[in-house]
């Protein structure tokens, strides 16, 4: 327990360090934001006037603390171009994002690790041969390659899906499958790797000595092992899998956080691209603290020692 | 020897490894006979292949090894001619298996006691999981597990060598089998407890009246323990002798010694 | 190893497994002997490599040359991939966007690489203040999603194709400088390092003679799988319209273009896209093969 909550506190450093270079990062921009929103035909004091109600008069150790302050609370600013507060704004973007990422990371886990047992097991056949045959093209496809292809056969040619999101679970189901095609891939490829080595443990051995078949050595012993390694990847796939969030909700027209990221880098509305950036980073953050949770409960050798 | 009832015989035994560059023969034609109730000792420098043997017998052989001819007979059944199903029915329940590292023989992320309770209950599907969880903690206390109910739930990490070995020791013997195959049991422990995991062996023979093949390459184990013994170099049995009365050709060059070969509890003999 | 009996003639595998050191050379011809895929994948790069420098001399068609009376034709033996909404030829433009796609995947990763070998070798040898702060600065680009650490580059930097050169070669950094300080850290306390040291060798040279060579077989691995992912980013930003603008040709850009006729012309928007499939699959190939022969341990990282 004591080992959670190091952990936790372990992650604020991080989380400021973000903060900070999210900041920086859109803040060295060459000129005046107020007079590039407002355009060429206004006068310097409305200029003036919008640089004090953005705050851009202040200091930038002032502005920064500032935000980081308004952050803890889950103040973000409020958008240059609508008008609203940036956390509302996430707030509501935000479930379609979370259903699309959790909907692709089961079908990614479930599909990747079938595929992945299935060809550890059958090394060298056919089946393992075109399994990660097309694990590797999983992860060689573009995620809007993935998507074009799924939204123009299944949901444009044959029609069982809809062609992009109408409120519906249906047409949540494509854009979960292409997000999670490629993570898909990388999973069942480092199961296969991973199980393949732990099956050439000691105690593998020992369990077919006392007599246990092929299906329950694997399922029974090796698996649990084998998931480990995985499980650390899984976590580095939840990053990429939001990533690719941004793709394929501006692919399927779903109003999540990537498309807020999209279209406010058209608008060039600073305080949104800020505050989705940091609201991703904080959820890749805390999907690393799970994984890292799992992944203790899973081996009782680090859960002991810590 | 020869009139002794045998619970295993072993005629012109074949596991090669085939590799991309070559067949490597890692047991090339073994004989060996196992008496019913006694020890007997396969011996031989690393890399000699008794352990291959070992594997041979349980169905262990790994790809790109093999066995690849000859026979083992276990009480009359050609085990090299069973379907992988069958040997597992026969693996764990009556031939048994200790392995020589503890440490990595045991599955690191399960419990001890979970792990031992599964031997019992693939061969015997229809026990409860508490009875087996009864079996397995009376088969701690017979190994010399200390607190056996607190050790039920540790994992592997959590024991020392010695306990871990006992433990071992416990999963090959829940079942009763008839033969247990030990691979080096002692070689990754120090001294004492070695005489101690000996001496356990020992008396569980006596008790239980099974046989014991015993692997080693520490001819004073073989001393200690056995009944027979058979030298394994380069994949070939070399030479064998019964332990008492000593024997004359090979003795010198085979045994550590007068002290070692009369060994006090040798009149226990089963 | 009980399979040693009679001391055989030693194989590649054996040799590999008692550690018996091949050069670089060596290790290589036996990934393409052995690894038929890789060998091939080799070929392949090599291959689009050369048609991207010679895209001009290929090209049936100009890059940005427009036939307004033959707008969005399907494939035909006038033009094998067809034609855009302007009336261009689609294999004339993926053969151009090559040159943009491979650059904007090989140079960005090189200069990652060097910065993620400068602050891992500064990392892992300094150890103390130094190697905190560099590796939190490397959490923090780690937990960033890349596609949106680069978004953010170019909204500052503005959306420019040379601003997406910088993007890329600023976001994957972090994982490089994470390899190359584990291996300083080992290496650091290896005895030749020490001797090195003892006759008062600098801390520099230390680092750039002694122990990045030793670094060099990682390397080569994380280069070649950043290249797809690099390849991949790009596409991706470009899709998103983003990257890199018209009227430079990229293979994202032009899937960018042609989403809008998927319904109607879809071979517009797949030939662009099996281009980039293409390519990070011989990559990735690649890779692999790579990795198995050179840096057999990093398999599960």
């Amino acid at each position: 327990m004591r080992n959670v909550v190091k952990r936790i506190l372990g992650t604020i450093p991080v989380l400021i360090g973000v903060v900070l270079l999210i900041f920086i990062m859109l803040r060295i921009i060459p000129g005046d934001p107020a007079a590039m929103l407002l355009g060429e035909h206004v006068d310097q004091a409305t200029i003036d006037r919008l640089t004090e109600v953005m705050g851009l008069n202040r200091s930038l150790p002032a502005q920064f603390f500032g935000y980081l302050a308004g952050a803890v609370r889950g103040d973000l600013g409020v958008s240059y171009k609508y008008g609203r507060p940036v956390t509302e704004m996430i707030l509501e973007a935000f479930p379609y994002t979370v259903v699309l990422a959790l909907m692709a990371a089961v079908f990614a886990w479930l599909l990747g690790m079938a595929a992945g047992v299935v060809s550890a097991i059958h090394q060298n056949t056919l089946a393992d041969r075109l399994f990660m045959g097309t694990s590797l093209m999983g992860v060689s496809m573009p995620i809007f390659m993935t998507a074009l292809l799924l939204q123009y056969f299944l949901a444009f040619k044959v029609k069982l899906f809809p062609l992009t999101l109408n409120g519906t679970f249906a047409s949540m189901i494509l854009p979960a499958v292409a997000l999670g095609w490629n993570s898909a891939g990388s999973i069942a490829r480092m199961t296969r790797s991973s199980l393949l080595e732990v099956m050439q443990a000691d105690f593998v051995d020992t369990a077919r000595a006392k007599g246990l078949g092929k299906r329950a050595v694997i399922l029974g012993h090796a698996l649990k092992n084998a998931m480990l390694p995985v499980i650390t990847m899984m976590a580095l796939q939840f990053s990429s899998m939001l990533s690719g969030a941004v793709i394929t909700e501006s692919i399927f027209a779903i109003p999540g956080i990537g498309r807020l990221a999209t279209t406010a880098i058209q608008n060039r509305d600073m305080p949104v691209l800020q505050g989705t950036v940091l609201f991703t980073t904080v959820l890749v953050i805390a999907g690393n603290l799970a994984a890292d949770l799992l992944y203790s409960v899973l081996d009782p050798r680090i859960r002991k020692e810590a | 020897m020869e009139n002794q009832e045998k619970i295993l015989e072993i005629r012109g035994l074949k596991s090669y490894f085939y590799t991309a560059k070559g067949v490597v023969p890692a047991v090339d034609g073994v004989d060996l006979d196992i008496p019913r109730g006694k020890i007997v000792g396969l011996v031989g420098e690393s890399g000699c292949g008794k352990s291959m043997t070992a594997k041979s017998i349980m169905g262990l052989m790994r790809y790109p090894g093999r066995v690849a001819g000859g026979s083992i007979l276990f009480q009359d059944v050609d085990l090299t001619k069973l379907k992988e199903k069958q040997l597992r029915r026969v693996c764990g329940k009556d031939v048994s298996m200790i392995f020589q590292e503890p440490m990595t023989s045991l599955n690191p992320v399960l419990k001890v006691g979970r792990q031992v309770r599964e031997a019992l209950l693939v061969h015997e599907p229809s026990m409860s999981r508490e009875e087996a969880r009864r079996r397995v903690i009376d088969m701690f206390q017979r190994v010399g597990i200390p607190e056996a109910e607190k050790r039920y739930d540790c994992y592997p990490h959590q024991l020392s060598g010695g306990l871990r070995q006992r433990v071992m020791i416990a999963m090959a013997m829940v079942c009763r089998p008839k033969l247990l195959i030990a691979d080096e049991p002692t070689t990754a422990l120090d001294v004492t407890i070695e005489a101690q995991i000996l001496r356990l062996m020992k008396e569980l023979r006596d008790e239980t009246g099974m046989s014991v093949l015993i692997i080693t390459h520490n001819l004073g184990v073989v001393a200690e323990l056995c009944d027979y013994v058979y030298v394994m170099y380069a994949g070939k049995i070399m030479e064998q002798a019964d332990i008492f009365p000593p024997v004359r050709p090979h003795g010198p060059s085979l045994y550590p010694g007068p002290d070692g070969v009369h060994p006090p509890h040798r009149q226990k003999r089963f | 190893m009980d399979s040693k009996v009679s001391p055989p003639t030693l194989t590649e595998e054996l040799k590999s497994q008692i550690g018996e050191k091949d050069g670089l050379k060596e290790k290589l011809l036996r990934m393409c002997r052995q690894n038929k895929l890789a060998a091939f994948s080799a070929g392949l790069i090599v291959i689009v490599l050369l048609l991207a420098l010679f895209a001009p001399a290929i090209a049936p068609y100009g890059e940005a040359e427009q036939d307004l009376l033959s707008r969005l034709q399907a494939p035909s033996a006038a033009h094998w991939f067809g034609t855009d909404e302007l009336g261009r030829d689609v294999l004339s433009r993926i053969l151009y966007g090559s040159r943009l796609s491979l650059t904007i995947g090989i140079l960005p990763s090189l200069i990652c690489l060097a910065i993620g070998i400068f602050f891992g070798l500064l990392a892992g040898y300094f150890g103390g203040w130094i190697d905190y702060v560099i590796m939190r600065l490397a959490d923090v680009m780690l937990s960033i999603p890349s596609l949106l650490l680069a978004m953010v580059v170019m909204y500052t930097l503005g959306q420019s194709t040379v601003n997406l050169f910088i993007a890329l070669s600023l976001t994957s950094w972090a994982s490089i400088a994470r390899v190359v300080r584990s291996h300083t850290l080992s290496l650091k306390e290896s005895e030749y390092v020490e001797a090195a040291r003892s006759i008062g060798v600098s801390g520099w040279k230390i680092m750039f003679r002694h122990i990045l060579p030793n670094c060099i077989p990682s390397l080569i691995v994380l280069f070649t799988l950043n290249v797809p992912s690099a390849i991949l980013s790009e596409s991706a930003l470009s899709f998103l319209g983003i990257g890199a603008q018209m009227p430079a040709a990229s293979w994202g850009l032009m899937v960018n273009q042609s989403k809008q006729f998927l319904f109607t012309q879809p071979w517009l928007s797949l030939a662009p896209c099996l281009a980039i499939m293409v390519t990070v699959l011989a990559f990735n190939f690649l890779g692999d093969g790579l990795r198995d022969v050179l840096d057999p341990y990093m398999k599960n990282q």
